[in-house]
C-alpha cells in the first residue's frame, strides 16, 4: 500500500485547527519566535557585524512546558535569578503542526541550519520568562511523529 | 586605574584577536608573529569553553583567558621597591570543533579546506596553539607601544600544550604560560 499524503494533510490540518482554538481560547501564554541572525562573518571576530535578522514568530502559538534544568554559565531568567543561581532550563515546545494545506511549518523552517556566520535563537516571552524574553538553543527536534514536531530548547547567552 | 588582571588580560586578547601588530607599527618582527583579525574569536561573553552549554556556533577558533595563579617573581622582590614584580600563571585554552556533520561551523583560515581539517582536530588544536604561543612570546607584541601599567614583561610557555576531547565535536587545547609584569608600588590596582 502507498503512503497517503492527503490522509495525512488533512489530519494535520485538523490538528492545526485544534491549536488554533486552544490560542484562541486564552491557553497559550507563551510566545515563541525563531530567530535567525546573519553576521557579515563569523560570530564573536571583532570585525563582524549583524547583517540581517528574520524572525519567524510560531502561529498558533505551541505549548510550551519546562523539560528540566541544567548548570550552566548560560543559566538565569525567571527559574533562577531569584535564588542567585546559574541554571540553564530546558523547554519542550509543541506540538506544532507540520506544515499542510492551511499552515504549519516544516522542519527546515523550525531549526534552520546555523553556520559559523548564522546564530539561530529561539525566543520566548511570557510569564514564565524574563520580562523580556529569554534566548534559548535548540537541543532535540522530534518530527517522527505524522502530524506534529517537538523542539526541546534550552537557555542559552542572552 | 583598572584592576591589574584587567589591563593584561586585554593585551593577551588583543595579540589573540584583535590583530595586535598587523599593521606592522610594532616591528617587522612583530608582524611576523602577529595574529591576523578573523583568526581567532574570544570566548561569548567570556564563557568557559568546557562549559557544556557554550554554543557550537561560537566554539570552533574560540580563545579563553583563564589565570590560574599569581606569586611573587622569585627574584628579589623588597616589598618597598617601585616597580614590584610579579608572576602569573595563565591558561590559554583555544577550541576546535570537528565531526562532519558540524563543517558549517569551522572558522577556515588560509588554505585550509572543511573536508579536510573536519577529520583533524588535534593537529589543527595543536597548530593553532603554536601559533598563538609564537604570538604571545614576542616582546615586540607584548610590550611594545605605548606602556601598559602594569607592564607585561615576558609570556613564556610552562611544559606542553594538552588536548582535551569535550565529547560532541569539541576539542580543546590548553597551554600554560608564566607571564611576568610589573606593578607600580604607588597603585592599589582597585577595579
Amino acid at each position: 500500500m502507498a503512503d497517503n499524503l492527503a490522509a495525512r494533510l488533512a489530519h494535520r490540518n485538523a490538528a492545526l485547527t485544534g491549536r488554533r482554538a486552544a490560542e484562541g481560547a486564552g491557553v497559550r501564554s507563551v510566545s515563541v519566535s525563531v530567530v535567525t541572525e546573519t553576521w557579515s562573518g563569523p560570530t564573536q571576530v571583532s570585525t563582524s557585524t549583524l547583517t540581517t535578522t528574520a524572525t519567524l514568530v510560531l502561529s498558533p502559538r505551541p505549548k510550551v512546558v519546562p523539560a528540566g534544568e541544567e548548570s550552566g554559565y548560560f543559566g538565569g531568567g525567571n527559574s533562577a535569578i531569584s535564588g542567585g543561581r546559574l541554571i540553564a532550563g530546558t523547554y519542550r515546545i509543541g506540538p506544532i503542526t507540520l506544515a499542510t494545506t492551511g499552515g504549519g511549518y516544516t522542519v527546515a523552517q523550525l531549526s534552520p541550519p546555523g553556520a559559523s556566520d548564522t546564530r539561530i535563537y529561539y525566543f520566548l516571552a511570557g510569564d514564565e520568562f524574563s520580562a523580556s524574553g529569554e534566548r534559548f538553543e535548540l537541543t532535540d527536534v522530534d518530527a517522527s511523529r505524522p502530524h506534529q514536531v517537538t523542539l526541546t530548547v534550552r537557555r542559552t547567552a542572552q | 586605574m583598572s584592576s591589574a588582571y584587567a589591563t593584561l588580560e586585554a593585551r593577551l586578547y588583543d595579540i589573540m584577536v584583535n590583530g595586535r601588530g598587523v599593521n606592522g607599527a610594532l616591528g617587522a618582527d612583530a608582524l611576523a608573529k602577529s595574529i591576523p583579525v578573523g583568526r581567532f574569536r574570544a570566548a561569548r561573553m567570556n564563557a568557559p569553553l568546557r562549559d557544556t552549554t557554550y554554543p557550537s556556533v561560537d566554539f570552533d577558533r574560540a580563545v579563553f583567558v583563564e589565570w590560574l595563579a599569581d606569586a611573587d617573581d622569585p627574584t628579589i622582590n623588597n616589598p618597598l621597591d617601585s616597580p614590584q614584580h610579579r608572576e602569573a600563571r595563565v591558561a590559554i585554552c583555544n577550541a576546535v570543533t570537528y565531526g562532519n556533520a558540524v563543517t558549517d561551523f569551522l572558522v577556515l583560515a588560509g588554505t585550509e579546506s572543511a573536508a579536510t581539517v573536519i577529520d583533524q582536530p588535534r593537529q589543527r588544536a595543536l597548530n593553532d596553539s603554536a601559533r598563538i604561543q609564537r604570538a604571545l612570546g614576542n616582546p615586540d607584541l607584548l610590550r611594545g607601544g605605548t606602556p601598559l601599567d602594569p607592564a607585561p614583561l615576558a609570556c613564556v610557555r610552562e611544559g606542553g600544550t594538552t588536548l582535551e576531547d569535550l565529547g560532541s565535536g569539541r576539542m580543546l587545547a590548553t597551554t600554560v604560560y608564566a607571564l611576568r609584569y610589573q606593578l607600580d608600588n604607588t597603585q592599589a590596582y582597585d577595579p
